[in-house]
């Protein structure tokens, strides 16, 4: 079970929490300028590294806030959680 | 050994949904309350209201059933404001009052908060999940105040009950 430090709310736990999935790096300028390939890496190819991940989550059923957490993949241990992307 | 607590049925509160910037909440609930809560999950009182500050951008207005009427007259006049949104959103909350030697015991099993009094004192308030169900906390004194979704009541009520 994670202890995520909501900025607004302090320690809550992962229960109050939906996961929204990998934090992406920001969407291209002119998406048509990228090659297909370039545009389904971006869309579709999430990072899956050992290690720190950026990672976004709701604090649904508290603040509401969206947070950017950067998880340790190997130990859980929470790192960075700030609002916003 | 059973837990001495006390369950209150669920009742209805008059209950306003505030969202904005805190300038312009403030500038709309002139006359009504003096200040908003100057720390997150904490609250104020007013006369019959009381305000929770729930979210970055998100406070709610609690008073009993009869300030109904007069709040939404006062609340509700002038032009809408892009910069503060408020709405009206008593039948969305039930409310149990649990009380009793052990309600805090009750409480931690059926939250995940941490509710020692130093972690979450009197007047601090949260949203959070009770028994899978997404509800808001109050500690008022010794008792504490559910608030929740009333489809869920029923439910909330019976899981309350097996711990006494």
């Amino acid at each position: 079970m994670l202890l995520i430090h909501c900025p607004f709310c302090g320690p809550r736990s992962e229960i109050e929490f939906s996961y929204g999935g990998p934090a992406a790096p920001p969407r291209p300028d002119d998406p048509a300028q990228l090659s297909d390939a370039d545009w389904v890496d971006w869309l579709t190819v999430p990072e899956n590294r050992i290690g720190p991940v950026p990672e976004r989550w709701c604090h649904s059923k508290g603040c509401g806030a969206w947070l950017t957490i950067v998880r340790d993949t190997r130990t859980h241990e929470i790192l960075e959680v700030r609002h916003g992307a | 050994m059973a837990y001495q607590i006390r369950i209150s049925p669920p009742q209805r509160h008059t209950l306003f949904d505030l969202r904005g910037t805190p300038q312009a909440l403030a500038a709309r609930l002139q006359g009504i309350v003096p200040n908003l809560p100057t720390q997150p999950c904490s609250l104020v009182r007013h006369g019959q209201g009381t305000l929770m500050w729930l979210g970055p951008l998100r406070w709610c207005l609690m008073a009993p059933p009869e300030a109904e009427a007069a709040l939404e007259a006062a609340l509700m006049q002038g032009p809408a404001d892009h910069d503060a949104a408020i709405t009206l959103i008593s039948d969305t909350q039930a409310f149990f009052r649990i009380s009793g030697r052990d309600a805090a015991v009750a409480m931690s099993i059926a939250c995940p908060l941490d509710l020692h009094p130093t972690a979450f004192g009197v007047d601090h308030v949260a949203l959070t999940d009770a028994f899978g169900v997404r509800a808001l906390v109050l500690r008022e004194g010794d008792d504490w105040i559910l608030g929740l979704e009333p489809s869920y009541a029923a439910y909330v009520e019976a899981q309350l009950r097996q711990i006494v």
